[in-house]
């Protein structure tokens, strides 16, 4: 269980960091252009290596919980616990399902 | 405004979102869609998107916390999770299709009933006493630990738990929210977790429950990253602080503070939504 939340804390902090360095590349290179959110289009165009960096930090965010899914897995595997070894691959199946969903995209 | 000023005032917002947040129990993630939408008029599909990845990384980050201090009911989580994160599902595919006039409406209730909620919470003292009745194979009685003592419990209705859990998940995928209050409600109401079980495995699934609708959000493009930053980098070190002075300043003022301006927002919600009925 210490292992866990060690692990949630690292991949938090590591996500915020990504995202930070990547939004000040960002708005270093077009801080100064206005944003437009404030009508939806299903792609706006913005690529920057910034950009980049943020959605690695986005995708790490998205990941996490699945990955301690499977982390708990392994551990209700180890206890021969086989019950909950099928309800937890239920969850790994429907996230990662709708994770997949994503990448069939092509997420960059 | 360009891009530097947005970003501050999303920042500004979201650290102040996270702070209250964590000071009142209510979780920021509810009010970052809101902001966004009132304060920088963003569309509420974005606002959306950068909300669902606020309620990931709040999640989380206290989760780590709660598994470590041993509040957390893993078992409880992972079986109730297979509801939320189906509901989840069918709500991030619902809610391209929806009409946003209907989201603001959805979203403006959604918010007053949290604060009743968790009004209603405050005030009734629960007896945290050992809860028995039946318990049953799935295995989802534990215990947790106070004064130095563990203490066990039972859980109770665990298929119309199930259930309850499965609309929360469709309210979330749904608004873009964790809606932990709907958690709380039916792991308090109806399986009588004790109070701070049902609070810290609640907020433990609203990161599981919110990465279920990731994934859709980002296909349909409602995810944008230059968006989502000053918001996540905001709202982890707004709850942060909040944790950090929650032990240092009475939360009962703090919790009406937020609540009034919950239902504020709330009215605002609706009043939008109403007004721009087709």
């Amino acid at each position: 269980m210490a292992l866990i939340s060690r692990f949630l804390q690292i991949m938090v902090f590591l996500a915020a960091s990504l995202l930070l360095i990547g939004g000040l590349i960002f708005l270093w290179e077009h801080g100064v252009e206005k944003p437009q959110y404030s009508t939806f289009e299903s792609s706006p165009s913005i690529t920057t290596h910034g950009v980049a960096l943020m959605k690695i930090g986005i995708a790490l965010l998205a990941i996490t919980p699945l990955l301690t899914m499977i982390f708990n897995l392994v551990i209700f595997l180890y206890q021969k616990n086989f019950l909950y070894v099928v309800i937890t691959l239920m969850v790994i199946g429907i996230l990662g399902s709708t994770l997949l969903y994503t990448l069939n995209k092509g997420f960059f | 405004m360009d891009n530097w000023l947005f970003s501050i005032v999303a920042f500004s917002g979201s650290l102040f979102a996270g702070v209250l947040g964590a000071l009142s129990g209510l979780g920021g993630g509810i009010v970052i869609t809101p902001l966004l939408v009132f304060l920088l008029g963003v569309d509420i599909h974005y606002a959306m998107g950068a909300a669902i990845l606020a309620v990931i990384a709040t999640s989380l980050g206290s989760s780590a916390a709660f598994i470590k201090a041993g509040f957390t009911n893993i078992n409880a989580a992972i079986f109730l999770s297979t509801a939320t994160t189906l509901g989840a599902t069918v709500g991030a595919l619902l809610t391209k299709e929806a009409p946003k006039p209907l989201l603001f409406i959805i979203f403006g209730l959604v918010l007053i009933g949290s604060v009743i909620q968790s009004i209603v919470n405050s005030l009734s003292k629960k007896a945290e006493v050992a809860f028995s009745e039946r318990s049953f194979f799935l295995k989802l009685d534990g215990s947790y630990p106070q004064k130095e003592k563990m203490i066990s419990y039972k859980v109770h209705n665990p298929i119309l738990g199930w259930f309850m859990m499965s609309i929360a998940g469709l309210i979330s995928g749904l608004l873009g929210i964790g809606s932990g209050a709907l958690k709380v409600l039916a792991m308090d109401q109806i399986m009588k977790f004790p109070y701070k079980v049902s609070t810290t495995t609640s907020n433990f699934m609203i990161g599981l429950t919110a990465s279920a609708s990731v994934g859709f959000y980002y296909r349909a493009g409602y995810i944008i990253p230059p968006l989502v930053m000053p918001v996540i980098v905001g709202i982890l070190i707004g709850s942060f602080l909040g944790a950090l002075l929650l032990p240092k300043i009475s939360s009962s003022k703090l919790k009406i503070l937020f609540a009034c301006l919950v239902i504020v927002v709330a009215v605002g919600m609706l009043y939008k939504g109403i007004r721009e009925w087709p």
